[in-house]
């Protein structure tokens, strides 16, 4: 047998199968919820069961991008996309979890920003890994808000919690140089959103990301800017 | 939507619900029900959708991609396209717990109303099928209109829905884009496309200029759009397909093999393309790719709407191409795999008595082509009933010649070929695959090496080197004797040398040109190299009488 194992071939192959078994558990864990009483569903242990299942999974999705994105595989498919639809998907996407965590989600869209050029497939998994986020850290309230400025489309997380350290807001994600990766998950989680948003392109103007603090729930606020 | 209105609309649409696994149809239908779906049926496979579909009418298909060991989703989807089991007004969810590129890729091809990746929660789901179903409000007056198969009517609706505050104003003016071309009014259509453009680089729009070009038969316009988009959205299959189509068109088949395979490099699950490569490849004498994309195509088959015996023929008839006259292991492994895909012609289209003939016609070249003549012999011999040169279709006639020539029948396959000929002068495309077959009956193999020497041939002529050239045109010859431009070459090269060494009468040369002439005495005259062999034929009359007197 030849030695030179494709080690970066092997891992993808494998987290693509973890990810689709996770999928097949997380399906399951939904089938259980409707299954058992309140005091189980609310208890602690089931939510954070389906917490952390589900983080996995996005950090799954966002490696194999990651992955498909160092061989050239990845690509966006740009697409017109209702605005207000999709944010009310991704907020359907989380809405038990955060009704286990007694954590509201809530969805404003702007009238003029009510549509939308991007690949709903990648900017839902940057979503959803920023929501994923920032549930670790609000209180209780988080908002998802589209709009519109200076012909970008502007789509925002928000949270009610203390708001991102200030040595974060002044990382420069746009190249890997200054990124510490070695710190955890949140600086490649946020590396990996500012290279899909680069994915979006529209003459000149290239997507991009955004961090700072305050919002209208004074926490933490991501914004993915899409041209 | 509220609860209310929803009830009201699930409780009127006839679902259908396509999956493996009874656990996942049974919470698929307690989510539809407790949106107010009432008529819910359910499938556990390809062929019991299609057989439901095919009796009854649903208004929504939810069906998942991996369906154990037949069809897929995507199969069914194209299916149900195929046999148009599917209205305008249906709506087609794939669910796939998949997100690999391939099966991505291509699904897509297949326009599924909308793909949900699994894990499906009832939130989710709820807010998919709510969009869905608005939008499949706005746009059903066009999409009823087509399943009346009222174009005008669907145009007209579709231009209505422009003038007024739509959400879908995109999705109409694809629609209508696409619904101008079919009428054949590509100029209107450019225009939807153009003002689509103006705002914002789309690849639909981009698409849509180049088949308007391609409509108008603008072949480079539509060649450079195509371009734009693959280097935009190196994904877009469609683009692939497209340009293939115009390069070859444009009779640039080398480069429209090389995008076709580039497509299915990104898209490989697509039997039709494969189909394509493999019938481009060997129109480029390119035999081992023809054969890796027959095998891919075979094996594709399996549940295929697709199917059929011609798969594995190809594969028969490439593969004997390439092994025809090797007798090493490797010809003999070729030529075996040749009869296996053979064998299965008969084996899964047992009633199909053409499919039969034609299976033992590619067997018999097999055989020959590894020098096992009895058996070859034989295969012809179990269908000589069959080989009625009045009765077989052209292409099978030409098979029938093709295993007359490897039984060194020279004589009977020219007999058969021109009756042929007779037959079928309104084809072109048989025509030229007579042409070709008479003036090369012989492998692949061989007829690269005639190219190649005529290719020489051509260069030492041109560079003057007279007899260099009469050299590499007689050894050509050996392989095709009856190939015309072959000997109408060395004819001029033999007459022009002459004619530089001041000989231009001479009786042996002369013997020598008569004898190129001869081998095409039987030139049809509407070969393309009729009127040069005229003219030469004449030439050298005079050149004999005149040195006669």
């Amino acid at each position: 047998m030849s030695n030179d194992l494709d080690f970066s071939t092997v891992l993808a192959s494998t987290v693509h199968d973890m990810k689709n078994s996770l999928g097949m558990l997380l399906n399951s864990l939904d089938e259980v919820r409707d299954s058992v009483g309140e005091e189980v569903r609310g208890a602690r242990p089931f939510t954070t069961l389906e917490y952390e299942a589900q983080r996995v999974h996005g950090d799954l999705v966002q490696l194999l991008s990651l992955y498909r994105l160092s061989e050239e595989k990845l690509s966006a498919t740009v697409e017109e996309q209702l605005v207000h639809d999709f944010l009310d998907e991704q907020q359907a996407h989380h809405r038990r979890l955060l009704e286990g965590l007694g954590i509201t989600l809530e969805v404003h869209t702007e009238p003029d920003a009510e549509e939308g050029y991007f690949d709903p497939q990648l900017v839902s998994g940057v979503l959803t890994n920023v929501i994923n986020n920032a549930i670790r850290y609000a209180e209780s309230q988080l908002q998802l808000n589209a709009r519109a400025e200076d012909g970008w489309l502007v789509l925002s997380v928000e949270d009610d919690g203390p708001g991102y350290p200030e040595h974060m807001l002044e990382v420069d994600f746009s190249g890997t140089e200054r990124i510490d990766f070695s710190t955890g998950s949140t600086n490649l989680g946020l590396y990996f959103a500012e290279r899909m948003a680069g994915m979006h392109t529209a003459g000149d103007r290239q997507g991009f990301t955004r961090l700072r603090n305050g919002g209208d729930l004074g926490g933490s606020v991501f914004e993915l800017w899409l041209p | 939507m509220d609860e209310n209105e929803r009830y009201h609309l699930y409780r009127k649409l006839r679902f259908l619900i396509t999956d493996d696994f009874e656990n996942f149809r049974k919470s698929m239908r307690q989510m539809l029900s407790s949106f107010g779906a009432e008529k819910i049926d359910m499938a556990a496979n390809g062929n019991e959708t299609i057989a439901k579909c095919t009796k009854d009418h649903y208004d929504v298909l939810i069906c998942d991609f991996n369906l154990g060991s037949g069809k897929t989703g995507q199969q069914v989807l194209e299916a149900l396209r195929h046999h148009k089991l599917l209205r305008h007004t249906s709506l087609f969810v794939l669910v796939t717990a998949e997100t690999s590129r391939e099966i991505v890729m291509g699904a897509r091809e297949y326009h599924p109303d909308t793909y949900i990746i699994k894990p499906i929660t009832q939130a989710v789901l709820q807010k998919r099928m709510d969009a869905l179903m608005a939008q499949r409000h706005a746009l059903y007056p066009i999409n009823h209109a087509l399943d009346q198969e009222d174009l005008p009517e669907a145009i007209s609706q579709a231009e209505q829905l422009l003038q007024t505050k739509t959400r879908y104003r995109n999705w109409v003016m694809q629609i209508l884009g696409d619904l101008y071309l079919q009428r054949g009014t590509p100029d209107l259509a450019r225009g939807i496309y153009e003002q689509v453009l103006e705002g914002r680089e789309l690849a639909w729009a981009r698409m849509g200029m180049g088949r308007a070009a391609l409509a108008r038969n603008a072949l480079d316009e539509a060649i450079s759009h195509f371009e734009t988009l693959i280097e935009s959205n190196p994904d877009y299959i469609e683009a692939y397909d497209a340009l293939a189509d115009a390069l070859q068109r444009k009779g640039n088949s080398r480069r429209a093999q090389e995008v076709v395979e580039k497509a299915l490099e990104i898209s490989p699950l697509a039997i039709l393309r494969q189909k394509q490569l493999a019938s481009i490849a060997a129109s480029n004498q390119d035999m081992e790719t023809a054969a890796d994309a027959w095998r891919s195509t075979v094996k594709l088959s399996d549940n295929s709407i697709h199917d059929s015996p011609e798969n594995y023929l190809g594969l028969g008839r490439t593969l004997s191409e390439l092994s025809d006259g090797n007798t090493s292991s490797e010809g003999k492994q070729l030529a075996d795999e040749a009869l296996k895909a053979l064998h299965n012609v008969g084996r899964r289209f047992k009633d199909d008595e053409s499919a039969k003939t034609r299976k033992q016609l590619v067997a018999a070249r097999v055989y020959a082509g590894q020098g096992r003549m009895n058996e070859s012999r034989k295969a012809l011999d179990s269908i000589s009933d069959q080989l009625d040169p009045e009765t077989l279709s052209p292409e099978e006639t030409l098979d029938y010649a093709r295993a007359l020539y490897t039984q060194q029948e020279d004589g009977a396959a020219q007999r058969v070929l021109n009756q042929l000929a007779e037959r079928c002068q309104d084809d072109p495309k048989i025509m030229k695959a007579i042409e070709e077959l008479m003036d090369e009956p012989v492998s692949f193999h061989k007829k690269n090496q005639a190219r190649a020497l005529n290719k020489e041939g051509i260069k030492a002529f041109e560079s003057g080197e007279l007899g260099q050239a009469a050299d590499s045109f007689s050894q050509a010859l050996e392989l095709v004797p009856q190939h015309p431009a072959l000997n109408l070459n060395l004819v001029q090269v033999l007459l022009k040398n002459a004619e530089k060494e001041g000989k231009g009468s001479d009786p042996s040369m002369l013997r020598r040109c008569e004898r190129c002439l001869d081998q095409l005495s039987h030139l049809p005259p509407q070969h393309k190299q009729y009127k040069r062999y005229q003219f030469l034929k004449k030439k050298i009359a005079d050149l004999t009488s005149g040195s006669n007197t």
